[in-house]
């Protein structure tokens, strides 16, 4: 009996356990592996596809704005920025006669801004005008249609002397914190 | 070397195994029960002289009898007629029982016994347990004078007498062991019965109560042999006694009485002459009878009693009525099939009752060779049965095996066609990238939107100036100041994403007593609320826009114009004034000015 029990230990339950049982072990690990591999791979596919959707309605409503974007880099890069608002601030003074609006100074200035730590560091700058008062408001539409970053600071608006009662010629001061993207 | 034999024996072993373990034994009531537990029983008698046949089917209830197939003596010792009857055997059985895989062959044996001496050490029949058990492997440690090679055809056991305080040993010898043997195989398991204890037994049993008034001695008439067994309360002795040749046993007086009287039963006894072969046992009275006359003994206190045939068979017609018939049966030794089974516990008390219970057990004892090689080389059912389990566990590990790989290759082949699978990293990577440049790029549309949306633009300034007075002379600005600055409440205060900021327009001046009413309704909170609101629908500016989250303060100032003179031909208007107006932003005010992306984050979004 003892023999009997022996062989069947060795020949029904450890042979086929090693021969049939490891590798239906190994499969069923493959299998599984394989499985989870698939629902991974499917889930990132899945994924891929949103994103797809996602960036072609993205695209589509961030194409019209390419222009803007690129204007707004333009606008913001504080490279050679002081020369791109004097020439603007020039472009905007020279649709209007010199009887109408002189500038008298235009500085800029390197420091904080007035209107809180947000802004952080920044250019100000700073113009002083001679001109009528239809005249300073159409060349500020103008200047900070052309830049909207220019925040208004101050302005300060006097009465040129000697001009009281009639043909009113004024004497302004405008410091603007020029908002940059660095 | 060793390893090698070690596997073959193994592989061998499981070869045997296997053999016995089939489907069909496994699920067979019978396979691996012994010779007296299968559906069928062939009965054959043989006493040297003849052999009588005859097969049982069934149990208990059910047991019936038939004429088995017919028998010459020589045909006993041939292999290959044997084979040939049992297939017929088989055949007519498998057209009349169902599943029948195997049956049983009882060989009854009369042909001669002998009685054995009892090694001393086994002399107490209270060891019978171990004597019995050790018979059956060496039987020399049991019996004396015995060569120690013992053939395998003689066979011994051990019969304890408790009421003796003796045990008597007892050989067969099976003269067609070999034939036998051959014939022996799975489908068809042997049993060698002593055909005088199966007398003994059925006697013991039909006599049991009148032992118990009178002593007894049982004279069991073989053709052969005699076997004499005296009775008092329980057996005493058995002797055996062989005729030699002669028709009854030479010196049968002389056996006889001395038995009696070591018993000193000669005073009064049943003398029970049975006859068991084709003799008629008044041969054996006629023999004690010149015996006591020739040696003068006194047989005064000899009851003798001849049984009638019909009175054994009648001991079995309660249990199965009608169905004892002798002349089908033949063989009262073939009874033992209506004796309970051996399992039950074997008596041991001092009683004639006890005796006719130990006989009917060991009536039933086969003199087969049974030893521990014997049965190592039977396969248990418990063993059968874990094989048959691990040959379905195996199937089933197989068929998982197949499903597995069925299954793995599905997926594979599944997953191949599928597009999930033929997503490059790259792809992947690269859509990321887009997405995420693209959704920086509203981010950065988002934030600069919100830090560019107009909240101090001079054109608007000065037009909020021109709201605040009256159109006409009645008020005069000398002087316009504006100014953003941040609100006190955030000032210092880094944590909030978003400060609160505040606008204030300064007007200095001089006017008339109805422009000093203009002004003066400017404090009104309905009419300055009112003024902004309806600039920022004009110049379509939302930070003139009226909410709670921005407050309004107007501050007027007035007195007198020292300069003015009553007739007023300088023009100078009678009041000066200072009117501040305040809008003050909530930092959790839509406008409130964020904080400014660092640096990288533009860098990104370029």
């Amino acid at each position: 009996m003892k023999r009997y029990l022996q062989s069947i230990l060795v020949f029904d339950f450890a042979l086929p356990a090693l021969l049939i049982g490891l590798p239906c072990c190994a499969l069923l690990w493959a299998v599984m592996r394989f499985q989870s591999y698939v629902i991974e791979k499917a889930e990132i596919r899945a994924a891929y596809e949103t994103q797809s959707r996602q960036v072609t309605a993205l695209g589509a409503e961030l194409a019209p704005m390419d222009p803007k974007v690129l204007l707004l880099r333009e606008m913001l890069s504080s490279n050679d920025i002081e020369a791109k608002l004097g020439n603007g601030i020039e472009a905007s003074l020279e649709k209007l006669s010199s009887d109408d609006v002189e500038q008298t100074l235009h500085d800029f200035q390197y420091g904080p801004s007035t209107i809180g730590p947000n802004y952080g560091d920044g250019r100000q700058m700073t113009l002083k005008l001679s001109s009528r008062w239809e005249s300073l408001n159409t060349a500020a539409a103008d200047w900070e249609t052309r830049f909207p970053n220019l925040v208004l600071e101050t302005l300060s608006i006097d009465l040129a002397a000697g001009t009281a009662v009639s043909a009113p010629y004024l004497q302004s001061a405008l410091s603007y914190f020029v908002v940059t993207d660095n | 070397m060793n390893l090698k034999a070690t596997v073959s024996d193994l592989r061998a072993a499981h070869r045997s195994a296997r053999r016995q373990a089939s489907l069909r034994r496994v699920f067979s009531r019978y396979a691996f029960g012994g010779p007296l537990d299968q559906a069928v029983r062939w009965h054959l008698y043989y006493d040297g002289e003849r052999v009588i046949s005859v097969v049982a089917q069934g149990k208990g209830a059910t047991l019936s009898w038939a004429q088995g197939p017919a028998m010459e003596i020589a045909e006993l010792g041939k292999a290959d007629r044997l084979q040939g009857l049992s297939k017929e055997l088989s055949h007519a059985l498998k057209l009349s029982i169902h599943n029948q895989t195997s049956f049983g062959v009882v060989l009854h044996l009369a042909d001669e016994i002998d009685v054995g001496i009892v090694q001393e050490a086994f002399a107490n029949p209270e060891l019978f347990e171990q004597a019995t058990a050790l018979i059956r492997e060496t039987p020399t440690e049991v019996v004396t004078d015995l060569a120690a090679d013992q053939d395998p055809a003689i066979q011994w056991r051990y019969y304890p007498l408790f009421s003796g305080q003796r045990a008597v040993v007892l050989r067969h010898r099976i003269e067609c062991f070999s034939a036998l043997q051959s014939f022996t195989g799975l489908e068809i398991k042997i049993a060698v019965h002593s055909a005088p204890i199966e007398m003994l037994a059925l006697y013991l049993k039909l006599y049991a109560e009148a032992i118990e008034e009178k002593p007894h001695c049982f004279v069991l008439f073989y053709d052969r042999f005699t076997v004499v067994v005296a009775a008092n309360q329980g057996v005493l002795d058995l002797k055996v006694l062989p005729h030699r040749g002669q028709d009854v046993p030479p010196a049968f007086g002389d056996e006889l009485f001395s038995l009696l009287e070591r018993f000193g039963l000669v005073a009064s006894c049943v003398l029970l002459l049975v006859q068991c072969g084709t003799q008629d046992p008044t041969r054996l009275f006629s023999e004690l009878d010149s015996y006591a006359r020739r040696n003068h003994k006194n047989a005064d206190g000899l009851e003798i009693q001849i049984p009638d045939k019909a009175t054994v068979w009648g001991l079995f017609e309660e249990s199965a009525p009608g169905k004892v018939k002798s002349e089908i049966i033949q063989r009262p030794e073939f009874l033992t099939e209506y004796t309970e089974k051996s399992g039950k516990e074997f008596p041991l008390s001092l009683s004639i009752k006890s005796d006719a219970q130990r006989f009917a057990i060991l009536s039933r004892e086969t003199f087969w060779p049974d030893d521990q090689k014997a049965r190592d080389q039977r396969l248990p059912r418990s063993l059968a049965m874990t094989m048959t389990g691990l040959l379905v566990a195996r199937i089933l590990g197989i068929l998982l095996l197949l499903g597995l790989g069925g299954w793995f290759a599905l997926s594979v082949a599944g997953a191949s066609h599928g597009d999930a699978l033929r997503l490059s990293p790259e792809m992947v990577t690269s859509k990321q990238a887009e997405l995420t440049k693209l959704r920086e790029t509203r981010q950065y549309l988002s934030l600069w939107d919100k830090i560019l949306s107009p909240r101090s633009q001079a054109w608007s300034t000065m037009d909020f100036f021109l709201a605040l007075v009256p159109e006409g002379r009645e008020v005069v600005c000398d002087r316009l100041k504006y100014a953003i600055k941040q609100s006190e409440a955030r000032q210092g205060s880094t944590t909030a994403n978003s400060g609160g900021f505040f606008r204030e327009w300064s007007i200095d001046g001089s006017c008339t007593d109805r422009g000093r009413d203009h002004l003066e309704r400017l404090r009104e909170r309905s009419t300055i609320s009112s003024l902004f609101a309806s600039t920022a629908i004009r110049l379509s500016d939302p930070s003139f826009g009226v909410s709670d989250t921005r407050s309004v303060k107007v501050v007027l100032r007035e007195e007198s114009n020292p300069q003015f003179d009553s007739g007023n031909k300088s023009g100078v208007l009678p009041y000066q004034f200072r009117l501040v107006v305040t809008q003050t932003f909530a930092s959790s005010d839509p406008l409130a000015i964020p904080v400014m992306p660092k640096p990288k984050t533009s860098k990104t979004a370029s």
